[in-house]
C-alpha cells in the first residue's frame, strides 16, 4: 500500500473541468489542461486569484467533482477510491460543520469514519484540541463558535487520521495571525515527517513562507510552475544585513564598491519590525500574564501523534473492526 | 463498513433529535393524543372506535410531518452547508452514506412513534370520557402524567446543571418512563386492583392486539416515506422533496382507487399502480372499525413488502447520488 518514494502522491494530466448549465451547455471553463504533480514530502502551493480554479482542482483530486477530460491519480488509484481516502486529510474552503455537535463529538464522529479505535480517538482528539487552542471550549456546540474557531476545528478534523497527504483549501482565511502562524508551523512540521501538503491560497505571504514548489493558476490555466528558488530568486542583486551603520561607514563601503568594479549602493534603510511579530509579541505577553479569553488561545504546538511515523496506514481492513464495534455501542446515547 | 454505517446513522439520529422541529412535532402530537379521549366523546356511541381511528390518524400524520422534515433535511442540509465534502472525502462509500442517513432518520421517527404509541395506548385504556369525570382512570392519570412530569423534570435539571441536551434527554426519558407507565397500568385495573398483564388484551371489544399491529404497520409506512424523501433529497431541494413526499403519501393511500388495483388491465394504470407504494396495506384503521382482524402472517407479508420497497428505493437513491457531483 505504501507508495515507493520516487512516485508522486498525486498526478494529473490534461485535467479539464467545464461546468455546464441545465441544458448541458458549457457555462464556465473552470480548469483547462492542468498537469500537476505532488511528490512525497513536498509542500505544494496552488496560487491564484479568486475563481482561478484552485478549489476545483482540489475537488477533482478528491473525486468530489468529475473531470470533463484528463486524468487524475491519487496514490496510484482513481480519485474516488474509498481506501486511499484513509491517507488523505482535507480542509474545505468553507467549513460549516455540524452546529449541533460540540468540538469533541465532531472530532469523534470523523475519527469513527476512519474506523479508529476508541482509545486512539480519545488521545488524538485531546492532542488536536490542544494544538488548535480550543481545549477550553470543547463542550460548546459548534454553532456558538466564531468563524475562525470553526476553521480551527476544520483543521483538527483534517488531521485526525494522521494523513500522508494533507489538502488545505485556503486554510488561513478567517484565522487570526497566531492561527495563521500555527498553520504554517504545522505544515513545515508535517513535511519534516515525510508528508505532503497541497496548499491553496490567494495570500502570497502564506505561500512564500512554506511552499517548496508552486503552481500558479489564472483563469483555469497554469501560468507558471516550479520551485520557489527557481521562480523567485533574482541572481542579479545581493542583500547584506548588519547592525546599524553610521553615515561615515556607509560612505566608505560605497567607495569600496566603486573601486571593486564600478558598483554602487542602490538602497539603504533600517528595517522595521513586522506587524505580525509585533502582534504576536503582545498576545504572548498577555497569555503569560494569564489574561482571560472566551476565544481561542495560542495552541500548544503541533500534536504529538502527527510526529510519529506510521509504518502502516491507519486502517488495515478487518484488523480493528472488532474493537471498534465494541466501542460504538452506547455512544449514540447523548 | 458496518461501524461507519452506524456512526453516520448515530450522527443523523442525534442531529434529528436536536432539531427544533423534532421536539415541537413530538410535543404537539403528544398533547393531541392525550386530548383524544376527550375529543372522541363528541360523537354519540362508537366512542372507543373513533378513539382508535383518530389516534392512528394523528400518529400517521404526525409521523409524516416529522419524516418529511427530518428526512428531507438530513441530506439536503449536508449538501447546502457543504459538510458533505468532509464526509465524502473520508473513506465512506456513497451507499454507506445513504443507508446510514436512512437508518438514523428511521430511528428518530421510530422513537417518536414509540412515544406517541404509548400515549395513545394509555388513552385507549382510559377510554372515551363520556360524562364529566365519572369514569376517570386513576392509574392511567397517575402513571402517565407522573412519568411525563418526571421525564421533563429530570431533563430540565440535567440541562440546567449538567448542560445535557434537552430534546435528546427528554425524548429518551419519555420513551422509557411511558413504557414503564403503560406496563404498570396494564397491571392495575381502573379500581387499583392488581391484574395479570394479559387481562387488557383479553377484553375483546378493545382489540388491543390489533391496535398494536396497526401501529407497527403505520410505522412501516413512515419508513417507506422516509426512503422516498431520502432518495429525492439526493437530487432535489428541500421544498421539492417535501412536495414529492406528500404527493407519494396521498397516492399511496389511494392507489387502489386511482389505478384500479392489482388486477388492472390498462398497461399505463397497471404500471403506475406498481410504481407507487401501496400504503393501504399499512392502514388498518378501517379493518379495525369493521371488526375484521388481521393475522400475524399478514404482518409478515407487509413487513416483507416494506423491506423490499425501501431497499429498492435506497438502491435507486445511491444510483442517483453516485452520479452527482458533491462540489
Ligand atoms: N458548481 C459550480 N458551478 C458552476 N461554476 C462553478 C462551480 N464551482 C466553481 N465554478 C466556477 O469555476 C471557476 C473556478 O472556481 P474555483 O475553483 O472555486 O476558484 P478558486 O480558485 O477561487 O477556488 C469560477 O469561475 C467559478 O465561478
Ligand atoms: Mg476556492
Amino acid at each position: 500500500m505504501k507508495t515507493p518514494p520516487d512516485t508522486a502522491f498525486v498526478k494529473t494530466h490534461g485535467l479539464t473541468k467545464v461546468f455546464k448549465d441545465f441544458w448541458l451547455r458549457p457555462r464556465v471553463v473552470a480548469l483547462e489542461g492542468l498537469d500537476l504533480e505532488i511528490r512525497p514530502a513536498e509542500v505544494h502551493g496552488l496560487l491564484g486569484s479568486n475563481g482561478a480554479g484552485k478549489s476545483t482542482t482540489i475537488k477533482l483530486i478528491l473525486g468530489l467533482l468529475f473531470p470533463t477530460s484528463g486524468e487524475v491519480t491519487v496514490f496510484g488509484k482513481a480519485p474516488g477510491d474509498v481506501e486511499t481516502k484513509n491517507r488523505i486529510g482535507y480542509l474545505p474552503e468553507e467549513s460549516y460543520l455540524y452546529g449541533f455537535l460540540d468540538a469533541e463529538e465532531i472530532l469523534d464522529y470523523y475519527g469513527r469514519l476512519f474506523n479508529l479505535p476508541a482509545p486512539t480517538r480519545k488521545q488524538r482528539i485531546a492532542e488536536l484540541l490542544d494544538m488548535v487552542g480550543l481545549q477550553g471550549m470543547r463542550r460548546r456546540p459548534l454553532a456558538e463558535y466564531s468563524k475562525g474557531m470553526q476553521r480551527r476545528i476544520g483543521i483538527a478534523q483534517a488531521l485526525i487520521n494522521n494523513p500522508d497527504l494533507l489538502i488545505l483549501d485556503e486554510p488561513t482565511t478567517g484565522l487570526d495571525p497566531i492561527g495563521a502562524r500555527e498553520v504554517k508551523d504545522l505544515i513545515l512540521k508535517l513535511r519534516k515527517e515525510g508528508k505532503s501538503v497541497l496548499l491553496s491560497s490567494h495570500r502570497l505571504a502564506d505561500v512564500e513562507d512554506v511552499c517548496d514548489r508552486i503552481t500558479v493558476l489564472y483563469g483555469g490555466r497554469k501560468q507558471a510552475e516550479g520551485s520557489m528558488d527557481e521562480l523567485l530568486s533574482s541572481p542579479s542583486s545581493t542583500i547584506i544585513e548588519t547592525d546599524r551603520l553610521d553615515a561615515a561607514t556607509i560612505d566608505s563601503i560605497s567607495k569600496l564598491l566603486e573601486k571593486a568594479g564600478g558598483l554602487s549602493i542602490r538602497k539603504t534603510e533600517s528595517p522595521r519590525q513586522s506587524l505580525e511579530d509585533f502582534f504576536l509579541g503582545l498576545v504572548e505577553k498577555a497569555d503569560r500574564e494569564g489574561a482571560e479569553t472566551s476565544g481561542a488561545t495560542g495552541g500548544a504546538g503541533v500534536a504529538e501523534f502527527l510526529a510519529k511515523k506510521n509504518p502502516t496506514p491507519d486502517t488495515e481492513p478487518n484488523s480493528e473492526t472488532g474493537e471498534d464495534k465494541a466501542s460504538t455501542a452506547g455512544e449514540d446515547a447523548d | 463498513m458496518i461501524s461507519r454505517l452506524l456512526s453516520i446513522a448515530g450522527n443523523t439520529f442525534i442531529e434529528s433529535l436536536r432539531r427544533p422541529v423534532f421536539l415541537s412535532v413530538l410535543g404537539t402530537v403528544c398533547v393531541l393524543l392525550s386530548l383524544n379521549p376527550a375529543i372522541s366523546t363528541l360523537t354519540l356511541g362508537e366512542d372507543d372506535k373513533l378513539l382508535v381511528d383518530l389516534g392512528l390518524s394523528t400518529i400517521l400524520l404526525g409521523g409524516l410531518f416529522l419524516s418529511a422534515f427530518i428526512a428531507t433535511g438530513s441530506i439536503s442540509q449536508e449538501i447546502d452547508s457543504k459538510t458533505i465534502l468532509t464526509i465524502l472525502s473520508k473513506p465512506v462509500g456513497k451507499f454507506c452514506f445513504i443507508a446510514g442517513k436512512y437508518m438514523g432518520t428511521c430511528a428518530a421517527i421510530s422513537l417518536a412513534v414509540w412515544i406517541w404509541s404509548l400515549v395513545f395506548l394509555l388513552g385507549i385504556r382510559h377510554g372515551a370520557i363520556s360524562t364529566a369525570w365519572d369514569n376517570t382512570d386513576g392509574p392511567v392519570l397517575l402513571f402517565g402524567l407522573g412519568g411525563t412530569a418526571l421525564a421533563v423534570a429530570i431533563a430540565s435539571w440535567g440541562n440546567y446543571s449538567r448542560r445535557w441536551n434537552f430534546p435528546t434527554t427528554v425524548s429518551s426519558l419519555l420513551a422509557a418512563f411511558l413504557a414503564l407507565a403503560w406496563i404498570l397500568v396494564l397491571l392495575t385495573g381502573k379500581d387499583w386492583s392488581l391484574q395479570g398483564l394479559h387481562t387488557e388484551f383479553a377484553t375483546g371489544e378493545k382489540q388491543l392486539g390489533q391496535v398494536l399491529l396497526a401501529l407497527l404497520l403505520a410505522l412501516q409506512a413512515l419508513w417507506i416515506l422516509a426512503a422516498i424523501s431520502i432518495a429525492c433529497s439526493t437530487r432535489l431541494g428541500q421544498l421539492s422533496t417535501l412536495l414529492v413526499t406528500f404527493g407519494v403519501f396521498m397516492l399511496g393511500l389511494s392507489s387502489d382507487a386511482l389505478f384500479g388495483g392489482p388486477g388492472q388491465e390498462k398497461p399505463l394504470a397497471a404500471l403506475a399502480y406498481r410504481l407507487t407504494p401501496n400504503l393501504q396495506f399499512h392502514w388498518l384503521a378501517d379493518a379495525l372499525s369493521l371488526g375484521s382482524p388481521v393475522s400475524g402472517s399478514y404482518l409478515l407479508l407487509v413487513s416483507g413488502y416494506t423491506i423490499l420497497f425501501s431497499g429498492a428505493i435506497l438502491c435507486l437513491a445511491t444510483a442517483l447520488f453516485e452520479g452527482k457531483e458533491a462540489g
